[in-house]
C-alpha cells in the first residue's frame, strides 16, 4: 500500500479549506438571518412578517402563559384536538373558571405532565384541569424527540435555551418560508389561526366559512374523508402503558395541589378508529380506568360517525366540543346517544368495556359499506 | 485461540442473542424467563470481528506482534465503531505503527472533509428522506394484507435504498473522518446495485463482512474445495452465520437463508451454464442485473420486516397476489392515466397522502439513476485515495454513465459548501444509522 501525504498542491488545497469554510460560515450567517427575520416557526416572535403561520404551539403557549399568570386558574391539556375547544366553553361551565388552553402538537401524556408541571410553578393557583386522552396517539408515542413543531419550551423541558434557538435559527424549513411569505404578501391563509390572548385556542376559520357557505361541497371535497382504511386493525398498544404511567403523575399531582381533575377520552373518527386493534383500544382503557375515573367519548358513536361534526378525520369541530361539555358538566345529550360520553369508574367498567365491544363488533360487520360523505361514515 | 474467540463470541452472544433466546426460543419449549435483555453496546459486533481476525491471524502467524497502544487504537478507532466497515489489522496495523502528525494536513483534511460530506449528503438528503417512505409499509402504518403491486414495490424499493444511502453514507464518512487525521480505512461498497449476479452483489455490498466471512469463515469450512456437496453446504452456512450477525431474529435467519441459496443456485447455474449453454446462449447482462437486483430487493423485505408473516404479506403484493391499483393522485394528475387505467381495468386507490405518491415514486427513481449511473464515491474521489479497495474491484460497465471527478477547486468548494449547509438545515428530525443496530 501507498499512501500518499506529501505537501504538493498544499496551497492549492489550503484555498480550497478557506473557500469551503467561510462559504459555509456565510451561507449559515444568512440562514440564521433569514430565519430570525422570516420567523417560520414563531419562536424568535420578530414580527416583521406579521401574519402567523402555525408557529411552534407548545413553546408560544408556555411563553404566554409565563407572562398572564394571573388571568387563568385552569389548564386544557392535550393534542390539537383539544386546541379546537375555546377556554370560553369551559368557562361557562364552571362558574370562576379560567382556563388556558396548554394544548400542543400531537401532545403525549408525557408533554401534557411537563406542561402541568410548568403551570403548576407558573400560575398563582391552578384550580382546574382539562386532560383530553387520545388513545391512538398514546398507543404509539410517548416522547417527540427533536420534531421541531412538537418542541416544547425550554423552560418545560429543561433544554438549553441556546441549544433551541440554535436548531430554529439553523434550520431550512423551505414549505414554510415559502408559505409563510406567501401569506404575508395576500396569499389567503387557509390554515388554523391561534389565538393567545383568548387562552390560546386554535380555530379553522376558513373551515367554519366553507362549511357554513356549501357544507355538502366541503365534505365531497375534503380529500382526507377519503383516505382508504384497511380491512385488517394494524394499530398496537405499543408505549401506551408509559402515558398512563404519565397520566397516574398527573392525578397524583392534582390531588396533592387540590385541584380539580377532568380526564376525557376523546372521540375519535372512524377513519382514525378503524386503524385500531379492537383488543388493544380497549385494554389501553382499561389501563386508564386503573388509575383514574375518566369520561368516555371513544368508540363508534352516533357523533363520531358523522362527518359533520369534524373538519377531517383528525379534528373534531367546537360544535362537538360543545356536546362533550355538555355531557361532562351539565349531564346532557345522552338521551340522543346513549354510548357518547360514559362516566367510566371501577363499577361501571366492564359493562362499558362490553359496549364498546359491541360497537367495534357492530363497525366491522358493516364498515365497507358504501356511505354517504355527508352522513355517518 | 479458542478461548480467545469463545470469549469474543460469548460477549457478541449475550449482547446480541440473549434477549432473542429468552423471548423466542425458550417459549418453543414452554419455557419462560422474565428477565429484561442488555442494551446492546455501540459497535460490539464491529469489535468483536476484528479482535477475531486478529486473533487467528497472530495464531498462525508469529511474525505479527504490535504495541498494545496500537492494538487498543485498532479496537477503538473511533470513526468505523458505530457501523464499520470492519477494520483488519494487516491494513490498519502498519499506518498506525508510522502515525506521524503531519499526517494531518490541509491535503487529507480537504479530502476527508469532501469525502464525509458526500456521505453526510447520501445519509441525510436520500436515505432519510426514502426511510418516510419506506417506514409507512414496515412499521405497518399500512397494512401489509393490502398492499398491491405498485405499494408492495414502492415500499421495498425506498427500504433498499434507503439501507444503500444510509449505509454506505456511513461508510463514506468514516472514511472521511478517519482521512481527515491521515488513516485510510476500507471501503465498504462498490455499486452493489449494479451487479449482475449475487456472487458479484456480495463482492461489492458490504465489503469488509464479505472479507471477513470468507477468510474466517468460509475458507476454514473448506470452502469450495472439499467437493461440489461441501461447497455447497460451505457456502449456505456462510450466508446464513452472515444473516444471523445482523440481528437475532427469524427474520435474519430467512434472509442469510435466502443469500445462502441464491448463491448456491448462482454457482450451480455458472458451472452449467460454462459446461453446456456458454457457446449457444449470449451473455444477457440486463436480463442478469434485472433478476439480480429484484431477489435482492425481495430479501431486503425480509430483513427489514417486523416479523416473517409481515415480509410475505408484503411479498405478496410484490407478487401482485394482493391486485394493481394506481395512486389516485397520479390519475388526478395527468388526465391520460384515467383513460389508461379505464383501458386496462386497473382501480386507483387512495392509500395515504404520501405513500405512492409523485414524490415517493420521483425519489425511487432518482436513486435508482443514481445507483446505476453515477459513480461510486470512490470513483470521485479517484486519484485522491479515498479508502483502501482491498479486493481490487473495478467499476462496472454501464450502458450510461456519468463521469465525475473531485479536484479541490471553486467549484467543488461551492458544491461541498451547499451540501454541508442543506445537511445541517435538515436538523428537524431525529434519525439514526440504521446499521449501528447491527
Amino acid at each position: 500500500m501507498n499512501f500518499y501525504t506529501g505537501n504538493s498542491n498544499e496551497a492549492m488545497f489550503q484555498k480550497y479549506l478557506i473557500v469551503i469554510t467561510s462559504l459555509t460560515f456565510l451561507s449559515l450567517l444568512l440562514v440564521i438571518t433569514v430565519n430570525i427575520t422570516v420567523d417560520p416557526y414563531g419562536v424568535f416572535k420578530t414580527k416583521l412578517l406579521p401574519i402567523e403561520v402555525e408557529p411552534v404551539q407548545a413553546y408560544r403557549a408556555a411563553d404566554q402563559l409565563m407572562h398572564n399568570p394571573e388571568d387563568f386558574n385552569g389548564v386544557m391539556l392535550g393534542s390539537s384536538a383539544v386546541g379546537f375547544t375555546p377556554p370560553t366553553l369551559l368557562n361557562t361551565k364552571i362558574p370562576g373558571a379560567k382556563f388556558f388552553n396548554f394544548w400542543s402538537s400531537s401532545a403525549t401524556q408525557y408533554e401534557n405532565l411537563q406542561h402541568l408541571k410548568f403551570a403548576i410553578k407558573t400560575l398563582p393557583k391552578i384550580k382546574y384541569v382539562y386532560l383530553q386522552v387520545d388513545p391512538i396517539l398514546n398507543m404509539t408515542a410517548y416522547k417527540h424527540e427533536k420534531n421541531h413543531q412538537r418542541r416544547l419550551h425550554p423552560l418545560v423541558s429543561g433544554e438549553r435555551f441556546v441549544d433551541f434557538f440554535w436548531d430554529f435559527a439553523t434550520v431550512l424549513p423551505w414549505e414554510r418560508l415559502n408559505k409563510k411569505i406567501r401569506v404575508n404578501l395576500g396569499e389567503a391563509y387557509t390554515g388554523p389561526v391561534l389565538h393567545y390572548k383568548e387562552g390560546a385556542y386554535v380555530s379553522a376559520d376558513y373551515q367554519e366559512e366553507q362549511i357554513s357557505h356549501n357544507p355538502e361541497k366541503y365534505y365531497r371535497e375534503e380529500s382526507r374523508f377519503r383516505i382508504e382504511v384497511y380491512e385488517k386493525r394494524t394499530v398496537r398498544n405499543e408505549v401506551g402503558i408509559k402515558n398512563i404511567q404519565a397520566i397516574k403523575e398527573i392525578k397524583k399531582l392534582c390531588d396533592d395541589q387540590g385541584i380539580k381533575l377532568y380526564v376525557l377520552v376523546r372521540p375519535e373518527h372512524p377513519k382514525s378508529l378503524d386503524r385500531v386493534v379492537t383488543n388493544e383500544y380497549i385494554e389501553f382503557i382499561r389501563q386508564l380506568s386503573s388509575v383514574t375515573e375518566f369520561w368516555s367519548f371513544g368508540g363508534y358513536t352516533k357523533y363520531n360517525l358523522d362527518n359533520y361534526y369534524w373538519y377531517e378525520p383528525g379534528h373534531f369541530r367546537p360544535l362537538l366540543s360543545d356536546k362533550l361539555a355538555q355531557v361532562i358538566f351539565d349531564y346532557q345529550v345522552k338521551e340522543d346517544s346513549e354510548n357518547f360520553g360514559v362516566q367510566v369508574k371501577k363499577v361501571n367498567l366492564e359493562s362499558y368495556i362490553d359496549h364498546l365491544e359491541y360497537s367495534f363488533q357492530k363497525r366491522d360487520s358493516i364498515r365497507f359499506e358504501p356511505v354517504d360523505v355527508m352522513g355517518p361514515d | 485461540m479458542i478461548l480467545g474467540i469463545a470469549v469474543n463470541l460469548l460477549i457478541l452472544g449475550y449482547y446480541k442473542y440473549f434477549g432473542f433466546a429468552i423471548n423466542e426460543i425458550l417459549p418453543i419449549f414452554s419455557f419462560h424467563i422474565n428477565i429484561v435483555p442488555p442494551s446492546f453496546p455501540l459497535g460490539v459486533s464491529f469489535f468483536t470481528f476484528t479482535q477475531i481476525a486478529y486473533l487467528v491471524d497472530i495464531y498462525k502467524s508469529d511474525q505479527l506482534r504490535h504495541k498494545l497502544l496500537d492494538f487498543s487504537l485498532l479496537i477503538t478507532f473511533f470513526p468505523h465503531l458505530a457501523a464499520g466497515p470492519i477494520l483488519h489489522h494487516k491494513e490498519m496495523m502498519p499506518q498506525f505503527a508510522r502515525f506521524h502528525k503531519r499526517f494531518i494536513s490541509t491535503r487529507n483534511i480537504s479530502i476527508g472533509l469532501s469525502i464525509f460530506i458526500v456521505g453526510l449528503s447520501k445519509k441525510v438528503l436520500l436515505a432519510d428522506s426514502l426511510g418516510e417512505y419506506a417506514d409507512l409499509i414496515f412499521d405497518n402504518k399500512i397494512d401489509s394484507h393490502d398492499l398491491d403491486f405498485i405499494s408492495a414495490w414502492s415500499g421495498a424499493l425506498a427500504y433498499s435504498f434507503q439501507l444503500y444511502f444510509d449505509f454506505s453514507g456511513y461508510s463514506d464518512m468514516a472514511i472521511g473522518i478517519a482521512r481527515m487525521v491521515g488513516i485510510h480505512v476500507p471501503i465498504n461498497f462498490f455499486s452493489p446495485y449494479k451487479s449482475a449476479s449475487i456472487i458479484e452483489f456480495w463482492r461489492r455490498w458490504h465489503i469488509s463482512l464479505s472479507r471477513f466471512l470468507r477468510m474466517y469463515l468460509y475458507i476454514p469450512l473448506g470452502g469450495s474445495k472439499l467437493g461440489p456437496t461441501r461447497h455447497i453446504i460451505n457456502l449456505f452456512l456462510t450466508m446464513l452465520l452472515g444473516g444471523i450477525w445482523h440481528g437475532a431474529g427469524w427474520t435474519f435467519i430467512l434472509w442469510g437463508s435466502m443469500h445462502g441459496v441464491f448463491l448456491i443456485i448462482n454457482h450451480l447455474w455458472q458451472k452449467f451454464r460454462t459446461k453446456y449453454v456458454a457457446e449457444i446462449l449470449p451473455r444477457a447482462k440486463t436480463l442478469a442485473w434485472l433478476l439480480t437486483f429484484c431477489v435482492v430487493v425481495v430479501a431486503w423485505v425480509v430483513f427489514r420486516a417486523e416479523t416473517v408473516g409481515d415480509s410475505m404479506n408484503i411479498i405478496k403484493g410484490m407478487f401482485g397476489l394482493n391486485g394493481f391499483y394506481l395512486h389516485v393522485g397520479w390519475v388526478e394528475r395527468f388526465e391520460s392515466l384515467r383513460q389508461l387505467c379505464d383501458f386496462l381495468g386497473l382501480s386507483t386507490r387512495d392509500i395515504s397522502s404520501t405513500h405512492g405518491g409523485l414524490k415517493h415514486v420521483g425519489l425511487i427513481l432518482v436513486s435508482l439513476t443514481i445507483c446505476l449511473i453515477f459513480p461510486t464515491t470512490q470513483q470521485i474521489f479517484d486519484g485522491y485515495q479515498c479508502g483502501i479497495n482491498s479486493e481490487q474491484l473495478k467499476p462496472q460497465k454501464s450502458l450510461i454513465s456519468v463521469s465525475i471527478k473531485w479536484p479541490p477547486n471553486i467549484f467543488w468548494s461551492l458544491l461541498m459548501s451547499a451540501l454541508l449547509l442543506i445537511c445541517l438545515s435538515r436538523n428537524n428530525t431525529n434519525s439514526e444509522f440504521l446499521y449501528w443496530q447491527f
